[in-house]
């Protein structure tokens, strides 16, 4: 990030870069599974519709429409079956953002904070370009602030400015504050989480598994500081917690080792946690160039699901 | 583990301080940071915290066995010698000077416990050259007085190399010299550029060693000063059981063939017990068994009475003992002239008494024949007989000795030629055991001449001048035989009332002595009434008194004149002036104080270490066979008109076997050095002479090998752990590095 640019943070459009939107724009994001749009879009949707992408064949049965006979079919075995085209509809996408003290670790030009609001205001940007509607919430120990799904550039604007009005504070109850942020995800579409996930990890993923089983594909994205992860620190220090001010005195050098190795495993949980509740896990580690991560992401997602 | 110099630990500490120091004044504060993972930081100290613990202990220990590896590697520590397995000695540290003071005295040769004490000398010597694996030196010096010692400085010995030094220690005939061999050690030492100097002593250290070791306290102290350790080991027995046959010699120096003697055999008994038995056998030239007989004998020396008849000829007696922990002592071996007879020269001026009044008769009287069964013809010599016939009477053996052995056996065994001063001649004297000059006071100068001639080449002569000789004239006659100047009487009239006692002033010869004795006369009860009295200050040369009266006045006198002597009797020998011609002594007076002289006349057989051998011979060349088997040829020198062999190395005890003719070793001779005896008495010390010998050599006497190699190793330091704590350290460092690594970084 640019000084100018850090300078105009607290501007919505400071957010999104021009250079960062004409790296992104070639992305894509889509739900991996059916989703339940009004418009039309490239996400399948769950209903059968008229267009060009062949879904299946099925036998006819007395009552279905012969126009989607397949005739070419029968030319060539006698028997009658329907031709089902897939319908294409556009996605709802939920960003859920957790502000809470945590996220406003600072080792580096951006924090967890600046990096995540970067994110989710490129995410926003890829769903406006797709013509699907978006929603922000942002949650700390409860959810605490709510922007409705919408489209369009107006609400792309409200949104950015819900982002750079947010700003780090309370601590974190997962439990309680995701449940509450998701609760208005009610149809099927994507929904992304950004946080540093600073929390057992099983509770995390059994309370976004609600959204799964309802149909909606989530996205979890941790995010952390490379520094918290190495932990590298030379003397002893005193750690103070973000969230509840308390101070843990320790000396760095006895417990690195440990400390990655129990950071690694963290992540390790979150993902295979979140896996086994059937929705995806990446860790985006916080750098100036934040678009590199997700964008690495992104194209990693579309080469695997499309 | 021993800690060199502890004081250095202070240096230590201040070395040790200084890092503290550092970090004190460098180390790094506290930082405070906001942290947003706590959560994983928790999550870390809760799983973290029991392993961290024994991370951080292992990491102290570490760091701690470090901390005290360090100043082991300046402090040089070493763990204590440990004794070598198998029986080893213990090895030296390098340049160390390593001496080994053998005794290799006879009684060395005892047998010590299950084997000889010289064996495990030696067996002790192989193993202390074997346990030499670092630079330095060895010497084994024998002390036999022996100044140079066997020296090895390359290391390690090979076993050829121990075997040929081993090779060269063997059994001395002389005793130990502690002194000179402590003196020697001490020279080496001095000499030796080696720090570490061990002297080690192994002997019997009996008693005998000690009381004739000399004064070596000033050599040990030497030693101390010099830094060198002295170890002793003794190879005593602690039960010490031991006969030794000290001397044989018979009672008379000439002995006759057939004719009994008396031999004094001493033996010595060295023990622990109050009396012991042994077996006494003798046996002569041809292997014959002359005796054989138990002896008692309390702890001491003890002189036997053996009656032995020998025949004619030189004989060669060997005299052993049962076998016992000291073989070297047992065995003894003798050689003997034995004449055929005692032949003796009468010279006297022409004397027409006769009868009694005549000197002379009471001599030819006194050794008259005996004839056999001679009870009815009486002669004076008539003591010796009967003691003859005692001796006999109590010894079977000699009865048959006695007949085998006698060669006339009707005749008695002296001869007596009587003449008179004009007919004696040097020839006549040739064959002369001894001459007696009887009542003369003057001869003519060739009759001296010839009387100086026979005493100087062996002769005895005795002047027994009579009353009426002239003091003046006979000394300045005989003045070159004379023992002293003679002297007018001691009264001119006798008084029957007062006379005077003869006694034995010369007491050193046994057979003398026996003159005192009731059996053999007993010299003392004569009576001397008047005599000559001898000049004052006038004695000669090598002369002395043999017998006094009473008065102190001297009544015989004996000079060593050449290889003969001069006897000179100042009371006459007539019965004039005593009453000994009516005496019992009177025959075994003049037969003994003739076979006393006449030994003279023959080269000694039995030699004193460095007495000459000498032989007449007709050879040109002769060979000797030495003690230690070697054989040498000698040259014979021509004196005169005869030939003689001469060897003077005599030194060394033992047989020497001469063979005067070359090529002819038939006829041989043998000669006996003897051996010094005191090493028979090789009872241990007593307590108090052993802690007095411990501490004047300022070290115990340990009698086990194993506490000896202990005693030695104790003084050692031991491995070194300088070298394993330097590794150590290193190690711990690149542990304490490599766990950091692993555990915290």
């Amino acid at each position: 990030m640019t000084p100018q640019a850090a300078n105009r943070q607290d501007q919505p459009l400071a957010l999104l870069e021009p250079e960062v939107i004409e790296r992104v724009r070639q992305l894509e994001l889509f739900s991996r599974f059916r989703v339940e749009g009004f418009l039309g879009g490239s996400n399948r949707s769950p209903d059968q519709g008229s267009s060009s992408d062949f879904l299946r064949h099925r036998q006819y049965l007395p009552g279905d429409n012969p126009k989607y006979l397949d005739w070419r079919v029968y030319g060539r075995t006698e028997r009658l079956f329907i031709r089902e085209q897939e319908e294409l509809t556009n996605t709802r996408l939920s960003v859920v953002l957790d502000v809470s003290n945590s996220m406003g670790y600072c080792d580096r030009s951006l924090s967890k904070h600046g990096f995540a609001i970067r994110i989710a205001a490129v995410l926003c940007y890829l769903a406006f370009g797709r013509q699907d509607t978006f929603s922000l919430t942002t949650f700390n120990t409860g959810k605490a602030h709510h922007v409705p799904f919408g489209s369009g550039r107006s609400h792309l604007l409200r949104v950015l400015h819900a982002l750079v009005s947010a700003a780090p504070g309370n601590g974190t109850d997962f439990r309680h504050a995701l449940g509450q942020s998701t609760a208005h995800i009610r149809r099927k579409g994507l929904t992304i989480v950004l946080s540093d996930f600073m929390d057992d990890a099983a509770p995390i993923a059994r309370t976004l598994s609600r959204l799964r089983f309802e149909g909606s594909d989530v996205i979890a994205m941790g995010v952390f500081d490379p520094m918290e992860r190495s932990l590298d620190f030379s003397s002893i220090t005193r750690f103070h917690d973000l969230e509840d001010n308390q101070i843990l005195v320790v000396d760095p050098q006895l417990i690195q080792n440990a400390y990655q190795r129990e950071f690694d495993a963290h992540q390790q949980e979150i993902r295979q946690a979140c896996h086994r509740y059937g929705f995806e896990y990446t860790a985006l580690p916080v750098g100036d160039d934040y678009d590199v991560p997700l964008g690495a992401y992104l194209r990693h997602r579309m080469e695997r699901f499309t | 583990m021993h800690l060199v110099a502890p004081i250095a630990y202070l240096g230590f500490f201040a070395v040790a301080a200084v890092p503290l120091i550092l970090y004190l004044l460098y180390r790094r504060r506290k930082r405070d940071v906001d942290w947003g993972a706590t959560y994983i930081l928790r999550r870390t100290l809760k799983r973290e915290a029991k392993k961290s613990l024994w991370k951080q202990i292992a990491i102290i220990a570490v760091r701690t066995l470090a901390f005290i590896a360090l100043p082991l590697v300046f402090l040089r520590p070493y763990l204590d010698w440990q004794p070598p397995a198998g029986g080893a000695f213990a090895a030296a540290p390098p340049s160390t000077h390593r001496l080994v003071l053998l005794d290799l005295s006879p009684s060395m040769g005892a047998t010590h416990g299950s084997g000889g004490r010289l064996e495990a000398a030696l067996g002790l010597c192989r193993k202390i050259l074997e346990a030499t694996h670092h630079p330095g030196r060895i010497d084994i010096l024998p002390l036999d007085g022996g100044q140079e010692p066997i020296v090895h400085e390359q290391r390690p010995v090979s076993d050829i190399e121990i075997e040929q030094i081993l090779g060269m220690l063997e059994l001395s005939t002389v005793p130990a010299d502690f002194e000179q061999g402590l003196r020697v050690a001490l020279q080496q030492f001095r000499a030796s550029h080696y720090p570490h100097k061990e002297l080690i002593l192994l002997s019997d250290f009996s008693a005998a060693d000690l009381k004739h070791g000399g004064r070596f306290a000033g050599t040990v102290q030497a030693l101390d000063k010099i830094g060198a350790k002295v170890f002793c080991l003794s190879y005593e027995n602690r039960v010490a059981d031991n006969f030794a046959l000290l001397d044989m010699t018979p009672g008379m120096d000439l002995l006759l063939s057939g004719q009994p003697t008396i031999f004094y055999v001493r033996v010595g008994y060295y023990g622990s017990r109050p009396a012991a038995q042994t077996w006494l056998s003798i046996r002569n030239s041809s292997g014959e068994l002359l005796i054989e007989q138990a002896l008692s004998l309390a702890p001491g020396d003890k002189t036997f009475q053996v009656p032995l008849s020998l025949a004619g000829g030189e004989q060669t007696l060997t005299a052993a003992l049962s076998d016992d922990d000291l073989a070297y002592d047992n065995r003894l071996e003798r050689s003997y002239h034995v004449s055929d007879r005692l032949q003796l020269a009468l010279v006297q001026n022409l004397d027409l008494r006769e009868g009694f009044d005549n000197p002379s008769t009471w001599i030819k009287t006194a050794f008259a024949p005996q004839k056999a069964g001679g009870a009815e013809t009486r002669s004076i010599f008539q003591l010796e007989h009967v003691r003859e016939q005692a001796m006999l009477k109590g010894h079977d053996h000699l009865v048959k000795q006695t007949l085998n052995n006698t060669v006339q056996p009707e005749q008695y065994r002296t001869i007596v030629d009587a003449v008179v001063t004009s007919q004696a001649s040097a020839d006549f004297f040739k064959d002369k055991d001894g001459v007696i000059l009887v009542d003369v006071d003057t001869v003519t100068e060739e009759l001296e001449q010839a009387l100086y001639k026979y005493v100087v080449r062996g002769g005895t002569l005795l002047l027994a001048p009579g009353p009426n000789a002239d003091p003046d004239t006979f000394n300045q006659t005989l003045r070159r035989l004379l023992p002293a100047q003679l002297a007018p009487p001691a009264v001119e009239q006798i008084d029957p009332d007062i006379y005077q006692h003869a006694i034995l002033e010369f007491a050193g010869n046994p057979i003398l002595r026996e003159l005192e004795a009731l059996d053999h006369g007993n010299i003392g009860n004569t009576r001397f009434y008047n005599g000559y009295r001898i000049a004052d200050n006038s004695m000669a040369d090598k002369a002395d008194v043999l017998f006094v009266l009473s008065d102190n006045a001297p009544l015989l006198l004996h000079r060593r004149i050449g290889r003969g002597s001069a006897l000179l009797w100042t009371a006459g020998l007539g019965g004039e002036w005593h009453s000994m011609v009516v005496h019992p002594v009177y025959p075994v007076l003049v037969a003994r104080l003739f076979n006393l002289a006449a030994s003279q006349r023959r080269f000694a057989l039995n030699l004193e270490p460095g007495a000459p051998i000498v032989r007449k011979t007709d050879s040109q060349t002769a060979r000797i066979s030495l003690p230690d088997g070697d054989e040498q040829t000698i040259r014979s020198v021509a004196v005169g008109s005869s030939r003689f062999v001469r060897f003077d190395h005599t030194q060394a005890p033992g047989t020497y076997t001469l063979y005067p003719y070359q090529g002819n070793r038939e006829i041989l001779f043998r000669y006996h050095v003897p051996q010094d005896r005191r090493e028979s008495d090789y009872r241990p010390l007593g307590g108090q002479s052993r802690s007095e010998l411990e501490q004047l050599i300022h070290s115990p006497l340990y009698h086990r090998e194993a506490d000896l190699v202990h005693a030695v190793g104790a003084t050692y330091e031991g491995s070194s752990l300088a070298s394993l704590a330097a590794l150590a350290l290193l190690l711990l460092l690149v542990l304490e590095v490599g766990l950091i690594r692993k555990w915290f970084t």
